[in-house]
């Protein structure tokens, strides 16, 4: 359904230099050549930092933003030469809450857009109805959009999105800024989106999102595809897992490779790769060890996307040249 | 054309959530007319002339709120936000700007009717032949439209060209001759505006005043309309194509 061949962006700023004086000319290499394959129902997330260049690429595919070099594809039609044809195969969610019309109400807005899909009224009246009901916001159908919650707002850009029952639907940071049960609202609409076999590209820096909803990910840094497979894979090749840190009432007799913390009142602390933690636990229980607690920490998906970009500050990306 | 309507009816269903806006419409035309008319009466001209600045005001004021709404039209959905959402919209600008056009001359409808409400008010009674003034008035918008496109296609690059269009509209209003005939502008000024449509236009709408019919003036209007059109056009092409490029779609 996408298709990307080399697809290189550079962008060019110049920099503030007071009122009068120039300032210097940058030349910012967001994205290095990207080939990307999706296909049809796949849900895709693009996970990266910020400035990773996950917004570059959604919106190159999106026809928003023209690459520097590079062929995109959706549904076998030339984005750069057929944009307008392109749009009519896309549903696209941008960042920020500010995608819709505030003064509107939901359904005005799920209107005005599905004219600018061409459709006709009573269609477009009809699937409107269908999306508030999908997103959960059928009892908001005549409430102007300002005085809605950001979830709310979140959940009527995706019906917006959708409102053309288009094949390919892009989502850049859907889930940014809500708070956990906006998160989770927004979840179960993407979720049902899965199910039914939408084709998704998501870009997230939420690592709990882009390991619940995509089936597969693609992990970007410095306009770089690091990493391609299913959160599973991606973290079993990094070398990631999730760990289980136990506090315990004495010292356990373990493998030379856990490192025992020593807490202090006779208590210890020990982190072990879950995968691991039956056979401790059996071990454990075998020498009567006390177990005080478990607590499963940092998703495997975390380390491995630190192990793959590096730390934080570790970098700033080899991608900027500068010139007087 | 589904889009196009689609669009405009969002632009009067703004309306609704800013209603004193309507008032504002309805009561600016007397504080733009009235210096003019007190000037024109208090200097002895005689109502023939008095009616040919209202009409002069009238056709003005109609263009100049055409201009505005079209040429600076995308401002409103820049400050939304939802410029770059409708980009990603199978619509192109012009369609956008189309729509604005429809929905701004949806409004003129309503500011027009308040402004002759107000030259009742001032004792002038406005004894237009109105089909052909309409018929005029529309064309002259469509005559300055290259204008318009060329403005929003500076708001395409800057964001913000409130000096461009104060410029533009002052300029276009002074040397197309709003308020005393162009011929009585300095030779160099007068030459400028020859190469202006407008020109025409407010000559044909003087002449229609007049008793007389529109006379040759049609052709420069369409004529010079069309070729502003096609570079306002192409400007805004190569606009689009460079935000575009720039990346700065989501920019306000």
């Amino acid at each position: 359904m996408i298709s990307c061949s080399r697809v290189a962006k550079t962008y060019v700023v110049r920099e503030r230099a007071g009122l009068f004086r120039r300032g210097v000319r940058r030349e910012i290499d967001a994205l290095h050549g990207i080939d990307l394959e999706i296909g049809q129902g796949e849900f895709v997330g693009l996970l990266g930092r910020n400035g990773a260049g996950k917004t570059t690429l959604l919106k190159i595919v999106a026809t928003l933003l023209l690459p520097t070099a590079g062929e995109v594809e959706v549904d076998g039609i030339d984005a750069l030469r057929e944009p307008t044809k392109v749009r009519r195969k896309l549903g696209v969610v941008l960042a920020g809450e500010r995608t819709l019309y505030w003064k509107l109400t939901a359904m005005e807005n799920l209107l005005l857009f599905g004219g600018l899909q061409d459709l006709p009224r009573r269609e477009a009246r009809t699937r409107s109805a269908e999306l508030l009901q999908l997103v959960g916001l059928f009892g908001f159908a005549d409430v102007s959009v300002e005085k809605f919650s950001s979830g709310m707002r979140k959940r009527l850009a995706i019906a917006r999105a959708l409102i053309h029952r288009p094949p390919v639907l892009i989502l850049d940071e859907p889930t940014t800024g809500l708070d956990p049960h906006g998160v989770e609202e927004v979840w179960e609409v993407l979720r049902a989106l899965r199910e039914e076999g939408t084709t998704v590209l998501m870009a997230t820096h939420n690592m709990l999102e882009a390991e619940r909803l995509p089936t597969r990910l693609l992990i970007i840094e410095g306009g770089r595809l690091l990493a391609d497979g299913t959160p599973q894979e991606i973290t079993a090749r990094s070398g990631a897992q999730r760990m289980a840190v136990l506090t315990l009432g004495s010292r356990p007799n373990v493998e030379k490779d856990l490192l025992v913390h020593e807490l202090g009142d006779g208590m210890y602390s020990l982190a072990i790769p879950v995968d691991r933690l039956p056979a401790l636990l059996a071990r454990l229980q075998a020498e009567g060890v006390y177990l005080a607690n478990v607590e499963i920490v940092q998703s495997g998906l975390w380390e491995a996307f630190l192990r793959l970009t590096g730390r934080p500050f570790d970098t700033l990306p080899d991608t900027q040249r500068d010139e007087e | 054309m589904r889009p196009i309507l689609a669009l405009a009816h969002k632009e009067l269903l703004y309306l609704r959530a800013y209603p004193l806006d309507l008032v504002s419409y309805a009561i600016s035309p007397a504080l733009i007319v009235a210096p003019y008319l007190l000037v024109a009466r208090l200097f002895g001209f005689d109502a023939g002339l008095v009616d040919s600045v209202a009409v002069g005001l009238l056709l003005w004021y109609w263009l100049s709120t055409l201009l505005g709404g079209v040429g600076l039209g995308l401002e409103e959905e820049m400050e939304e936000g939802v410029v770059e959402t409708l980009l990603a919209h199978p619509i192109s600008v012009p369609t956008l700007l189309v729509a604005k056009a429809l929905g701004t001359v949806i409004l003129n409808l309503y500011i027009t009717g308040a402004m002759v409400a107000w030259f009742f008010a001032f004792g002038i009674p406005l004894l237009l032949p109105w089909p052909a003034f309409i018929a005029l008035a529309l064309l002259a918008g469509a005559g300055i439209s290259g204008f318009m496109l060329a403005l929003a296609a500076l708001m395409l690059l800057y964001k913000r060209t409130f000096f461009t269009y104060d410029l533009v509209q002052a300029s276009l209003g002074a040397l197309s001759g709003v308020t005393m005939p162009a011929r009585l502008l300095p030779r160099p000024l007068w030459i400028v505006s020859r190469a202006l449509p407008l020109s025409y236009g407010i000559e044909s709408v003087r002449r229609i005043l007049a008793g007389g019919g529109v006379g040759p003036d049609i052709g420069p209007l369409v004529g010079l309309g069309l070729v502003y059109f096609l570079v306002g056009r192409k400007l805004l092409t190569v606009a689009e194509r460079r935000m575009r490029a720039a990346g700065t779609t989501g920019e306000f």
